[in-house]
């Protein structure tokens, strides 16, 4: 209870101090407008999926003629013992876009994450079939390196979960591990940091311990924590789940601009986020992908039944 | 079950919407009554339903307006709440065109009588209006595309009478007022026509998602 309390108390102080949260990091965000004027050129060139019809599943494994995607999912198919969790999904995600995953509680939707990098390795009951590429590697062949898979396939998590540590040792935890030099972590941590949008907010105070922060701001380091290994993709499980309207539109410019330079996946219950921050769209039901394509499709004019039941609420 | 009160605005504001053509079918034929029958309608009685109309279209675009904050809707309810708000203008438009050709009766009906030949048009192109409001508000009740499209097409035949009165009148350079008085009608008829029309795309785009243009 008190946590929650100093938790406020310092992000007012932040906003009675002129540290506007949304203006406190012009340096590292472009402008809002510089932003938009980028999406539209992107729109304009977005060739790859020219025939594509929300109808048909978007990025497809076996189509040449289809700009080549990060990830290609082929068949895949996931089992808890003897719970079907996921059933036959063939996805291509494509690199240096958001892709938002939406359907109802315990579709599979955090385990069909949990796939890309092999966090479902550690239940003990969980089978899979099917294969993953990134970067045309099958991740689950058997000399696959699941360490440094998860380097380059990052997780951030609904709840966020800093170590018990300070601001500064939390950025730095990743490349330590990792074997980074030691002469190159604090340019690693403020770089980091500042992909976070979190930099100019705890700068003066890199020693305290992480929970010191709100909980947008833990999330941030979070994020924070994940670039500093530098990975390719970075994968979202609800993550503005447990914050405020501000910290979540925060998260959510800070998804659109790593963009650029990652390629993202989003686990997310709420519609309007999916449908501002994403580019495509996968909508999953009792372990089937029902349907996916580009976001605005999904949420203008979805073609299967179920898709716009659950978009407009009325699910169920 | 679900989102039983935003199903139930939605549905009020597609029955205002409704009774927009009802009002509007009301309207025309209680002022073509003044043109053709010897029992002519008071200017109050047809004021007051103008008025009505433009009560129920700002109360359209209102709902519209909160469900959008409140309910955040996608996909087709979008559509449904674009189009009504798109289709509650086109009646009151529709509205207020027929408001205006009444103007006209005061000193058209006594000439038109004595024309046969105009009057004939002027029937004939009133007969047609009244099938295109009616199978319009029809098409947005039943939610019928086939429809839809079926009536648009019907507004070419009022153009071509449009054109047919307008060459004629430059041909025998023949200015007399009652001429020009199914001119002026046929000319307000025409625009009803376009907004009947327009009616007819937005049920496409509403039920179809497709943006076609029928006129
Ligand atoms: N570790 C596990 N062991 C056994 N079954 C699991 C495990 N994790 C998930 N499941 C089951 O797999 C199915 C999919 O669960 P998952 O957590 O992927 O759903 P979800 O779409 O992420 O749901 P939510 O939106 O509630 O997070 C569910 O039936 C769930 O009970
Ligand atoms: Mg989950």
């Amino acid at each position: 209870m008190n946590a929650t309390k100093s938790e406020n108390a310092f992000s007012f102080a932040d906003t009675l101090n002129g540290e506007n949260e949304f203006d406190s990091d012009e340096d590292d965000f472009e402008s809002e407008n510089e932003i938009e004027f980028e999406n539209e050129i992107e729109f304009e060139n977005e060739t790859e999926f020219e025939n594509e019809n929300s109808g048909e599943p978007a990025p497809s494994f076996s189509t040449g003629k289809v700009k080549k995607k990060i990830i290609e999912v082929k068949d895949l198919d996931l089992w808890y013992g003897n719970n079907h969790a996921l059933k036959n999904i063939s996805i291509g995600i494509p690199k240096n876009k958001v892709f938002a995953f939406i359907g109802p509680s315990g579709c599979g939707k955090s385990t069909f994450l949990r796939t890309m990098n092999r966090m479902n390795d550690m239940i003990s009951n969980c089978r899979i079939e099917g294969e993953i590429y990134i970067d045309n590697e099958n991740i689950y062949a058997k000399e696959t390196d699941v360490n440094d898979l998860r380097k380059r396939v990052g997780m951030v998590f609904q709840k966020a979960n800093p170590f018990p540590m300070s601001i500064y040792d939390n950025v730095a935890y990743g490349p330590r591990i990792h074997g980074v030099s030691k002469k190159k972590i604090p340019g690693i941590v403020e770089e980091s940091l500042k992909g976070a949008a979190l930099w100019k907010e705890v700068k003066d105070r890199l020693k305290d311990s992480a929970f010191s922060l709100s909980g947008g701001q833990q999330q941030r380091l979070c994020i924070a924590r994940t670039l500093a290994v530098k990975p390719e993709i970075i994968l979202f499980d609800e993550p503005c789940s447990a914050l405020d309207p501000i910290s979540t539109r925060k998260i959510e410019e800070l998804i659109t601009k790593l963009k650029k330079e990652y390629t993202i996946i989003i686990v997310t219950h709420n519609m309007q986020q999916a449908a501002r921050i994403s580019d495509y769209t996968a909508f999953f039901l009792s372990g089937e992908l029902v349907e996916t394509g580009k976001t605005v499709h999904i949420f203008e004019n979805p073609q299967d039944e179920r898709t716009e039941g659950y978009i407009t609420g009325r699910f169920g | 079950m679900m989102r039983k009160s935003y199903n139930k605005e939605l549905k009020e504001m597609r029955d205002e919407v409704i009774q927009m053509g009802d009002l509007v079918l009301k309207i025309f034929n209680h002022s073509s009554d003044t043109f053709f029958d010897k029992e002519p309608v008071s200017a109050e009685k047809l004021e007051k339903m103008v008025k009505k109309l433009e009560t129920i279209e700002k109360g359209i675009e209102k709902m519209a307006a909160s469900i959008i904050t409140l309910q955040q809707p996608v996909a087709k309810d979008t559509r449904e709440i674009i189009c009504a708000v798109r289709i509650a203008m086109s009646w009151l438009k529709i509205g207020s065109h027929i408001a205006d050709i009444y103007e006209y009766s005061d000193t058209c009906p006594e000439k038109i009588k004595n024309n046969p030949r105009e009057r004939d048009v002027l029937k004939t192109i009133k007969a047609i209006t009244h099938e295109m409001l009616i199978d319009a508000a029809d098409a947005y009740k039943s939610r019928d595309t086939d429809k839809a499209s079926i009536v648009a097409k019907k507004d070419d035949e009022v153009d071509l009478i449009f054109e047919e009165i307008r060459r004629d009148i430059i041909k025998e350079n023949d200015t007399t007022s009652f001429s020009l008085c199914s001119l002026m009608i046929v000319g307000h008829i025409e625009r009803i026509g376009d907004h009947i029309a327009n009616i007819c795309e937005d049920i496409i785009y509403l039920e179809r998602y497709e943006i076609v243009r029928l006129n």
